[in-house]
């Protein structure tokens, strides 16, 4: 409140002010309900802000409109290339350390001590049924697809390789792509 | 006079959801590896019972082999030899020459075999591959033998 005169004034209510030896400072705002927790809180909008456009930026960066789906083994390191071609959605085979795989079906394993000669009758099997698959779409007037991807991991000996390829040859699959990391883009 | 009204509040709910959204659905659609195919037309360059086609023109066969200490590049029976940097890393550089000079004196050749002995880590057929594939060899027939 203001008074009329040569000064201002601003009249206020008295508080407290003595200030004992021991001034008990808790038990004081205890009895005046100044304790009281303060339920008002106040989100950082700014940083969250920020944060949440850094990560849109990055995503963005990241994003992808072909939508393809290729199983990457956990086992399996890819080599890398930087003259390679987009991927294609064709039938995947995986030869991991212990096994050969046709999409996500396990058809076959990698013993230690192997030669060209050993075969892998189930991955013939569903090859033929996949040769078979393929004839039905080609009476539907669908082109089928001759070609086949194949994944290894880097340090696979090539003898494995080459077993499967003599199999996907011989069953007709002559083009045969192997999947690689892509360096070109980074 | 009524003072324009500065103060300008940013709406800022809607914006934190539009950004939650994108953030969720872009994360369900990033693209964490980069991946490729190098192709092979395997028709071309495997055995067969049936004899090739003889052609008027004799033809040179230009054949690179990777074995687990060198690469040899064969011009029918000339041959090169390019020792291996490491156990991991073949010597792309050299291989790069001899590419570059085969490509010299056959310009309109784009075709190679690449044979491999068994033992080689798959990764040294893909450098080799991919090496051939860069420098003016794309059409690589990878032998099964």
């Amino acid at each position: 409140m203001e008074i009329k005169g040569s000064t201002k004034r601003l009249i206020e209510n008295p508080g407290y002010h003595i200030k004992p030896k021991y001034d008990l400072k808790q038990l004081r705002k205890r009895v005046k309900g100044e304790n009281e927790r303060d339920y008002d809180v106040v989100l950082p909008l700014t940083s969250m802000i920020d944060m949440l456009s850094m990560l849109t930026i990055f995503l963005l960066m990241n994003f992808s409109a072909t939508g393809e789906a290729f199983f990457i083994n956990k086992d399996i390191r890819l080599p890398a290339a930087h003259h390679a071609r987009p991927l294609e959605s064709l039938p995947l085979i995986t030869v991991s350390p212990n096994t050969v795989s046709l999409d996500s079906d396990v058809v076959g394993s990698n013993p230690t001590e192997i030669t060209m000669d050993d075969d892998i009758p189930q991955l013939r099997l569903a090859l033929q049924k996949l040769k078979g698959l393929q004839k039905n779409l080609e009476t539907a007037g669908i082109k089928p697809k001759t070609q086949i991807n194949v994944q290894a991991d880097l340090s696979t000996p090539v003898l494995y390789v080459k077993r499967v390829m003599n199999i996907l040859i011989s069953e007709g699959f002559t083009g045969i792509n192997f999947a690689v990391r892509d360096l070109s883009q980074e | 006079m009524a003072k324009k009204k500065v103060n300008f509040e940013l709406m800022l709910t809607p914006f934190i959801d539009l950004f939650g959204v994108l953030v969720s659905f872009l994360l369900m659609t990033a693209v964490w590896n980069h991946l490729a195919i190098l192709s092979t037309d395997t028709a071309a360059v495997t055995s067969s019972d049936e004899p090739p086609p003889v052609s008027s023109a004799k033809k040179v066969m230009l054949s690179v082999t990777v074995l687990p200490d060198r690469i040899e590049l064969a011009e029918d029976e000339r041959g090169t030899n390019i020792p291996h940097l490491s156990t991991a890393e073949v010597n792309k550089d050299r291989l790069i020459e001899i590419l570059q000079d085969w490509k010299n004196k056959y310009p309109d050749r784009s075709d190679v075999v690449l044979n491999t002995e068994n033992s080689v880590p798959y990764q040294h057929l893909i450098a080799v591959f991919d090496t051939l594939v860069g420098n003016g060899w794309p059409d690589v027939g990878v032998s099964t033998q």
